[in-house]
């Protein structure tokens, strides 16, 4: 897959001319527009953002009021009026031209944490696809009356040279428009890179779709005087988006709140929430996205101290928790002050925070924090340390009602995988998405579909994985033929995130360098094809430890679109038998693999590998990879083998079609049902076969085999691509 | 509530086999324990009402036991870093 690189000027991607002639002139007609109030000596507006005090946004309301308060004042000396500049933190998105780039300023506004930090999307075709995050730690900002800048220096999640960003924000009062900001990266010797003008989205960082709904008899938590028992902060109102707004989150309602029906002595357990999840979260998708759903329930199996838990812990996980009730339901301050800290506490754990005394568990590990007077740790936990009382009378008294420092740049900043609801598991870092290309697109109006599966479904170590890849077609389009969605063909990518830690992106060991061949598909079109994976050109033998593998393909359409796979995973059982050991131990090696490739071959250097798979054949007849290894002796004994000797003649071994009939039938009548190899593997053991037949001449036994195989697919209702494949 | 006995799986389990022992006795076993850190708990095991005797925990080819007379109790198990079961009286509070 071509990977380009967002942060260097690439002709191709660099934005163009007039748009950058434009990004320009918005910027010299920012520095050129007189603030007809302003006073360019004034501390408020000369003297840099960095040195107002945080405060929230003023709207024009509050600044006519504040106006309107000064003329009534009774000494009426001319003050001139200083007009509020309006705040630069917040959210900009450049046009989606090649690299889309979506970035958060935060150098001012609430809690500045003097951050940027941006997200990379790829837009290709009708798909857009995450492509990588970055963040600037700590920044320099210089500010003009006219202009603030912010340059810093960025971590970014794929390989660059350009790590230096520039971003440049024009300076208006809060009257005017907010204005793009341009980020111009370049490296640390000063070699110019991509620009990108962004145009202002959002005074929030991350925008989160936050659906709620509520189980029988539960009245769910509204919103917490944080005035109403002592408290470490100014007292104000908070609900659970207030919370988060204050983190720099916007937290939309999805409107699509249930009630759901129990039994008022229905008590939930781990599987039951995420059900409800399933069925109850209007939103609910098994892809990574910024939404999430929060259930107010009553009672958990863990026991009425539990009170609350996020639950999704399996596939793509975060994207749910639940609140319980059962001890906290009176609407007592104590108890509204608990439910508000719990629903924030959990929706927590859905942007990948951990407890403040368990980051040690984390993926990387972070020391604790048990001292932490935020959201994410036990009131009773609290133990600031140096002798100062802890506990939750300690905690609840000094506690601001937010996430501490780390937290917020986590949840404000932190590379989109570590944060997204869907994302990498929960407290991981590693995960398959990390990987370009196969992270879930975030727009996808391509009408394809790309759906894979591994059989057989649970092997044991040692045993051929096969993947069974479908394209699906949504609407009527030019795909690639069916056989081109070969991972050989390199049309469609395999990725394995393996037990041990690593990723492999698949390369299969022998490449077909194709031109395209497209087909017409029509609306409902199956396009399937199986493929083994087992073997790879740079890591060799892929599934060689027991274990859980997970799995995801792209397909790359005609039109540029990215068309990414569901998940999936196979676990690799250890061998349990001496005989498993030992058709493990004849399969892992080098040769075995590549003859599995190859479908059998007759070559010399190859001789060790088709040595084993005979071994296996004959003396493992009963073990589940004999199917397989008969599969490739078969296919090979059905064609010639051309050997091209060292002294450069040639030498022909002829097909021995009643050889590879009599292993190819095993194969077969073993696999018929439900057991045995995939069914598309049947089919192409059967055409292989009968096309043998036909080279020798045998035109009625071509035509029998073809005839079962047909007959075969259909009653198995295969799709007509396949069917036709069959002739 | 009266004399249940309960034994937290807390931190550090990551696809376990865990059982549970009541004077060598298996009164408990499951694989597949693994820790949910966002309450920090891998399961609740819970014992039949005012059991006594001597209660063992096994996880990792290694045993920790104490000895638990008539009447409630909350214990927790952790494990360290090294995989080494920590077996004690589950703190206070609620979790979340």
């Amino acid at each position: 897959m071509t990977v380009m690189e967002p942060n260097a000027a690439y002709a191709g991607q660099e934005l163009p001319y007039d748009l950058q002639v434009g990004a320009d002139e918005a910027v010299r007609e920012h520095h050129q527009s007189p603030v007809v109030t302003a006073d360019p000596s004034a501390p408020s507006s000369a003297a840099g953002l960095d040195e107002r005090p945080p405060e929230p946004h003023l709207t024009a309301d509050e600044v006519l009021q504040r106006i309107e308060s000064r003329t009534l004042e009774p000494e009426a000396a001319p003050t001139p009026i200083v007009l509020p500049t309006r705040a630069a933190s917040g959210r900009y998105r450049s046009p989606a031209l090649g690299f889309q780039l979506e970035m958060r300023v935060d150098i001012d506004g609430r809690r500045p944490l003097r951050k940027l930090s941006g997200d990379y999307y790829s837009v290709s075709g009708a798909t857009t696809t995450y492509f990588g995050s970055w963040t600037v730690d700590a920044v320099t900002i210089t500010s003009t009356p006219t202009l603030v800048t912010v340059v810093g220096t960025a971590r970014t999640t794929w390989t660059t040279t350009y790590t230096v960003a520039r971003v440049t924000i024009p300076r208006v009062t809060i009257f005017q428009p907010a204005p793009a900001a341009t980020i111009r990266w370049s490296t640390p010797t000063g070699t110019a890179g991509a620009t990108y003008v962004c145009a202002w989205e959002s005074g929030a960082f991350r925008t989160v779709e936050l659906e709620q709904d509520c189980e029988a008899g539960v009245t769910a938590f509204t919103s917490y005087n944080t005035g109403s028992l002592p408290s470490g902060g100014p007292a104000r109102t908070l609900s659970v988006a207030g919370a988060y707004a204050e983190a720099g989150v916007q937290m939309v309602d999805t409107g699509a709140t249930n009630a759901i029906a129990t039994s008022s002595s229905h008590i939930w357990t781990n599987a039951s929430l995420h059900n409800a999840m399933v069925t109850h979260f209007s939103r609910y998708q098994e892809q990574s996205q910024f939404k999430v759903w929060l259930l107010h329930a009553m009672r958990h199996e863990l026991g009425v101290g539990l009170r609350g838990i996020m639950f999704d812990q399996q596939g793509l996980q975060r994207q749910g928790c639940a609140s319980f009730y059962q001890a906290i339901s009176a609407g007592t301050a104590a108890n509204l002050r608990e439910q508000l800290y719990v629903h924030t506490h959990e929706l927590g754990h859905c942007f990948n925070l951990f407890h403040s005394f368990h980051k040690t568990f984390m993926t990387p590990p972070l020391p604790n924090r048990p001292g932490s007077l935020s959201w994410m740790n036990y009131p009773q936990n609290y133990a600031p340390g140096g002798g100062a009382p802890g506990g939750s009378a300690a905690f609840w008294g000094a506690f601001p009602f937010q996430f501490d420092d780390l937290e917020l740049a986590h949840v404000r900043h932190g590379f989109r995988n570590n944060v997204i609801m869907g994302g990498n598991p929960f407290g991981t870092g590693a995960a398959l998405e990390v990987d370009n290309g196969f992270a879930d697109p975030v727009v996808d109006t391509s009408g394809l579909e790309l759906r894979i599966a591994v059989t057989p479904d649970r092997p044991v170590l040692g045993t051929p994985v096969v993947l069974e890849i479908k394209l699906v077609v949504e609407r009527r389009q030019l795909v690639h033929e069916r056989q081109q969605l070969h991972p050989k063909y390199r049309f469609v990518q395999v990725a394995i995130s393996r037990p041990r830690g690593d990723v492999v992106v698949h390369q299969p060991p022998v490449s077909h360098c194709a031109l395209p061949d497209l087909v017409v598909a029509a609306h409902g079109e199956v396009q399937p094809i199986s493929a083994y994976i087992g073997y790879d050109a740079a890591v060799g033998q892929v599934f060689e430890d027991p274990g859980t593998y997970r799995i995801r393909a792209s397909y790359v359409a005609p039109d540029g679109s990215l068309i990414v796979s569901n998940a999936t995973s196979v676990r690799i059982a250890a061998p349990r038998t001496e005989q498993s050991e030992q058709v493990a131990d004849l399969l892992l090696t080098d040769q075995a693999g590549m003859v599995m490739t190859l479908l059998g071959s007759d070559s010399p250097h190859l001789e060790e590998g088709r040595r084993a798979l005979e071994v296996v054949s004959s003396d493992h007849p009963d073990h589940p990879a004999a199917l397989y290894t008969k599969l490739a002796m078969g296919i090979n004994a059905s064609r010639p083998y051309t050997e091209v000797l060292d002294n450069g003649e040639v030498r022909v071994r002829d097909r021995d079609v009643a050889r590879g009939e009599n292993l190819l039938r095993q194969v077969v009548d073993a696999s018929r049902g439900d057991e045995g190899v995939d069914d598309l593997t049947v089919y192409q053991a059967l055409a292989y076969l009968s096309d043998a037949y036909l080279a020798e001449g045998d035109d009625g036994r071509a035509r029998a085999l073809r005839d079962d195989a047909r007959q075969l697919a259909e009653s198995k209702n295969e799709p007509a691509s396949v069917l036709r494949s069959l002739g | 509530m009266t004399g249940q006995v309960e034994v937290e799986l807390g931190t550090g389990f990551s696809d376990d086999a865990v059982v549970v022992l009541l004077d060598g006795a298996e009164v408990w076993r499951s694989d597949g324990v693994t820790t949910n850190y966002s309450v920090g708990l891998a399961g609740v095991v819970r014992l039949p009402d005012d059991v006594a005797g001597t209660l063992e925990v096994r996880v990792r080819n290694e045993a920790r036991s104490t000895r638990i007379e008539p009447g409630e109790h909350r214990l927790r198990v952790d494990l360290d870093p090294s995989g080494a079961p920590r077996l004690r009286d589950a703190p206070e509070g609620p979790v979340f």
